[in-house]
Order: C-alpha cells, then sequence, then structure tokens
C-alpha cells in the first residue's frame, strides 16, 4: 500500500482491504459520498467563473 | 436578379456561420462540465454491490523489461483475493531481457503469473491480446478480463473497484483513471496529467452520465466474460485504436460501459514531443476508421445503446472534427474582415468571449476535482490552451489592452485599430497555432532544440498540438499511409 493511499483512506482504508462484504459495501457508500463533493466543486467553479463575468462587465 | 450587395450579405452570413461552427466544440465541452455535478447524484456506484470474480489479467508485452517487475509485483500486491486473479503476460517476441524478468516473476508466484511466449511477433497490440484472450477463454476459470499495459500501476484498491460495477448484469465492461504517474514529469508529462483531468476525470464522468462511453482506457479495461464472448472473444485488428472498438461493440451488444473514478492506475507517458505525436497520430486515425466504420450509429438515437444520442453524438465530433472547426473559424472571421470589419470585430469578441469562459470554467473545474493532479501540473492547466490563446482571449475581452496599455508599459508604439498583421494574429490564431505546432517535433529533434521547443510549447499550447495531430491523422488517412503499430517506449519511471 502506498503512502498516498494509506493518507486518502486512513483506517477506512485497512478496513475495506478486508475484502469483507459489509467493508466492500462501506468503501462503495465512502466513495458514493465522496462523488458527491463534485456537486460543491462544480457550483464553485460555476460561481467563481459567473463572479469574473460580472467583474468583467463592471471594468469594460 | 441579386445585387453584389445581396451576394456579399450571403457570403457575410456564411462567414457568421463558420465562425459558430468553431464555437461548437467549446459548449461541448462546457456541457460536459455542466454534467459533472449530476453525475455526483447519477452514477453507477448506487447499484455497485461486492463482486469479486475470477479476474484473468492480459499485458501485452514487447521489450518490456525495464517495467514489468514493478507492474507485476503491484498486481500480485492488490487488495483482491490472490486465488481470484491470474496474470498472463503475452510476450511478443520480445528481443530484450523481458523473458528473463519473466521467468524470475512466474518462479516467484508460479501459480498466479503465467508467461505466454509468442515466437513471432510485431503484428502489433491487438494481435497479442487476441493470443491471449484465447488462452484464457480456453476453460472456464475466468469470469472477467482486465486488459492493461505492461507499464501501468495498479493501486491496492483499484481492481475491486472496478469490478464491484460487474455486479450489475447490465454492465458489460468497466474503465478506471488514467494518471499521468511519472517520478519526476517533464513539461509533455505534466500537460498529459492535465489532459487526462479533461479527458477521464470530467468527460468519462459527463458519459456515465449520459450512459454512452466513447472509449475503455486501454490500460485499464475490465471486461465481464459474457460480453466480451458476446463480441466475439477477440480484439479488432483493423484499427488502431482497438479499445475504442471494443467499446463501442460492447455497447452495441445492449451492455453498458461505465467509467469507475476512484478506481485509479498510475502510466508512464510519453515526454518528449515527437513519442507524444507518434501515440496520437496512431489514436487519431484509429478513432476515423472507427468513425466510418460505425457510420450508422452517429445521431440516430436507438432503445439498445446511447451511442446515437444528439449529445454523445455531439461529443465525439467535436473531438474529431476540431481541427475542421478551428479552420471554419478562421476562414469565418477572415471573409468577415474582408466584408465588413465592423461585424468582423464583433464576431471575434463573441467567439473569444465564448471561448475565455469556457476556458476559466474548465481550467478552474478540472483543477478542483483532481488535486493532486493540479499540485503537479497547475501551470501547464493554466497554460493548456497556450499562451498565445490567453493573449487572444484579453486582446478580445479587454479591447485596448494589449494594443495600448501593455505596449505604453513596455515603452513602444500603441498598435493603431487598422494594423493587418495583428489582427490577422488575432482572428487566424487558432490555425496558427496549428501551424506552429507542427514545427515542433523538428525543433525537439535538432541539437540543442528540446529547450526552445518547450517554451514554444507553451505559446502554442497543448489543445493546439493535440488538434494538430488530428490533422495529421487525417492527412496519413486520407494519404493511405500504412497503418503500423509503433509502440511507445516506457523506461519504468513510474512511482506510486
Amino acid at each position: 500500500m502506498t503512502s498516498e493511499h494509506k493518507r486518502s483512506g486512513g483506517d477506512d482504508a485497512a478496513e475495506w482491504a478486508s475484502l469483507t462484504p459489509e467493508a466492500l459495501r462501506d468503501e462503495i457508500r465512502a466513495n458514493r459520498r465522496a462523488e458527491l463533493r463534485l456537486m460543491v466543486l462544480g457550483i464553485l467553479a460555476m460561481a467563481i467563473t459567473a463572479t469574473v463575468l460580472v467583474l468583467r462587465g463592471a471594468v469594460v | 436578379m441579386p445585387t453584389g450587395d445581396d451576394v456579399l450579405a450571403v457570403v457575410a452570413a456564411l462567414c457568421v456561420v463558420a465562425v459558430a461552427l468553431g464555437v461548437v466544440p467549446v459548449l461541448t465541452g462546457v456541457y460536459q462540465y455542466l454534467l459533472l455535478p449530476v453525475h455526483s447524484v447519477r452514477n453507477h456506484l448506487r447499484k455497485a454491490q461486492p463482486y469479486l470474480p475470477r479476474v484473468a489479467v492480459l499485458i501485452p508485452a514487447w521489450n518490456e523489461a525495464a517495467v514489468l517487475t514493478s507492474s507485476l509485483t503491484r498486481l500480485m500486491d492488490l487488495e483482491y483475493p490472490p486465488e481470484n486473479l491470474r496474470v498472463y503476460v503475452i510476450d511478443d517476441a520480445s528481443t530484450d531481457e523481458t523473458p528473463a524478468v519473466l521467468a524470475v516473476m512466474t518462479q516467484k508466484w508460479p501459480e498466479r503469473i503465467v508467461h505466454l511466449r509468442r515466437e513471432q511477433g510485431g503484428q502489433g497490440k491487438a494481435h497479442t491480446l487476441n493470443h491471449g484472450l484465447e488462452q484464457v477463454l480456453a476453460d472456464d476459470w475466468c469470469q472477467a478480463v482486465m486488459i492493461t499495459d505492461a507499464d501501468v500501476i495498479f493501486l491496492p484498491d483499484s481492481l475491486r473497484r472496478m469490478t464491484r460495477h460487474l455486479a450489475d448484469p447490465r454492465i458489460g465492461a468497466v474503465t478506471g483513471y488514467i494518471r499521468e504517474g511519472t517520478g519526476k514529469p517533464g513539461t509533455v508529462s505534466r500537460f498529459v496529467g492535465f489532459e487526462y483531468v479533461t479527458a477521464q476525470a470530467a468527460a468519462r464522468r459527463a458519459q456515465n452520465v449520459l450512459g454512452a462511453l466513447a472509449c475503455l482506457a486501454g490500460g485499464a479495461q475490465l471486461h465481464a466474460r459474457d460480453s466480451l464472448v458476446a463480441v466475439g472473444g477477440r480484439i479488432d485488428t483493423s484499427t488502431l485504436a482497438e479499445d475504442t472498438f471494443t467499446t463501442i461493440l460492447t455497447q452495441l451488444n445492449g451492455r453498458r460501459v461505465v467509467f469507475e473514478p476512484y478506481a485509479q492506475v498510475l502510466a508512464e507517458e510519453p515526454d518528449s514531443i515527437n513519442a507524444l505525436w507518434k501515440q496520437r497520430v496512431r489514436w487519431a486515425r484509429g478513432n476515423v476508421r472507427i468513425t466510418a466504420h460505425f457510420r450508422d450509429i452517429w445521431f440516430r438515437p436507438s432503445r439498445r445503446h446511447r451511442l446515437g444520442s444528439i449529445s454523445f453524438g455531439l461529443i465525439w465530433f467535436s473531438v474529431f472534427l476540431l481541427p475542421v472547426a478551428n479552420l471554419a473559424a478562421t476562414v469565418g472571421l477572415l471573409g468577415l474582415y474582408a466584408i465588413d470589419s465592423v461585424v468582423a470585430l464583433q464576431t471575434f469578441r463573441a467567439l473569444w468571449w465564448v471561448s475565455a469562459t469556457a476556458y476559466i470554467f474548465v481550467t478552474l473545474t478540472s483543477l478542483l476535482i483532481d488535486s493532486a493532479t493540479a499540485r503537479r501540473s497547475w501551470w501547464q492547466g493554466l497554460t493548456f490552451p497556450g499562451l498565445g490563446a490567453i493573449v487572444v482571449m484579453i486582446a478580445a475581452w479587454f479591447p485596448g489592452f494589449i494594443e495600448v496599455t501593455v505596449t505604453g508599459w513596455l515603452g513602444l508604439p500603441a498598435i493603431p485599430d487598422d494594423a493587418t498583421l495583428w489582427i490577422f494574429a488575432l482572428y487566424a490564431w487558432n490555425v496558427l497555432a496549428m501551424g506552429l505546432a507542427w514545427t515542433l517535433k523538428g525543433l525537439e529533434r535538432v541539437r540543442g532544440g528540446r529547450w526552445p521547443s518547450r517554451l514554444l510549447l507553451y505559446v502554442v499550447g497543448f489543445g493546439p498540438m493535440l488538434c494538430a495531430i488530428t490533422l495529421d491523422a487525417y492527412v496519413k488517412e486520407w494519404r493511405k499511409k500504412a497503418a503500423v503499430w509503433d509502440k511507445t517506449v516506457k523506461s519504468g519511471r513510474v512511482v506510486g
């Protein structure tokens, strides 16, 4: 296991590596939660882009 | 009888349409990024289940001694039931130390690594893979087949994160997220690293949402056995993009293909412009043939698959026809300039206003969704369209800023409004950048040319260079140049 991998998963990663059905289900749930982060990041990127457009409108 | 003014008006309208064509790929790119938040709630993870089938990993190898020890060791260290994993290295008549390396590895893991030697090789990756497929499909041991490359390093959790999707029988194949993983990446490798965020982490998530995937990554494609058998149990040998061919066949057969962003593997990507050019021409020529071969599916919606949807067609052709779109936009702008310079200026600003907005949104999102790559390749991300294109965007967004303000800072005379050369450079930048990209190959080859070629790459941009490579692939296909399988040399610089 790489150091990067340990950092990203921590204790959960060690538990998931046990490969028991419950551990694997927990890993799937964790990945689904992590995917929800995209919603925040996508909206954040849209907000920043919109802000730039507004500022650009103010400058010109 | 139409007057001269009528004819000019029609030509001007056609020029505007040509410029609008240039905007289509930009808008399609933005559309894919807008689908990213949707993927957070609409993905296949909700249907994934713990599933650890017996997997046969196929590794085609020709002179891969430098990388095999590392990649095979990492496969043996996967967090996956060892009794359910066998690795078959198909040695395509290697002439280096590959057989000796494999002798050591098969002795260390006698039940789990198999050395398949072809005495007559050199036919290409697809033929090599077919040799392996014949072996692994000969008995009923394997339930899934993983196709990968000799240099690919699998992270410990990657395989099980792919197999969990095969628990759903509607899924025919799964692909992982290939990240550029060189220990000390150079400029070209860093650009590729950022490109993979856009082309995989972002675009493939969007394609998951649309229900149609353009390509299973060649280095991490997991097939359900029955799905692979249903499409012939063999890899197509007629194109240079066998992974895309299999991806499309699988979906035409009614099985879905999904991208799993949390199954990450590391690969060594080319760090020279010439090696990258060779690799990407091969890919692009493959795509030309695939576009023609599957000509009946584009923009023809079907109940069996989503490849014929309008959205997917736009995504496919926005990449495939990008050089044409750039050329059309340039011809349109220059044509308008010849007819009416005021309309040309307004159209130019509109075109680059859209491009600048897309650049900010896409770059920002890409850097946010993969922080590890962002740390490695943030500068290559910012300069992906090229410093030249950024200058054009500034000129379009802030009229007079460069022409008056910047030249003033530099103590130079202001650029007049009717400076033909400046206007030509702005309006034709997309095509000029592709032209300059062609010189990069030659410049890199000359003695002492490596450093200047990297500097010019930042000016031209990685995106326009890829566009020039696609154009080169068109030309080679049109001239029916021999389609040769040119192996990308790997040196074992991946660390993970």
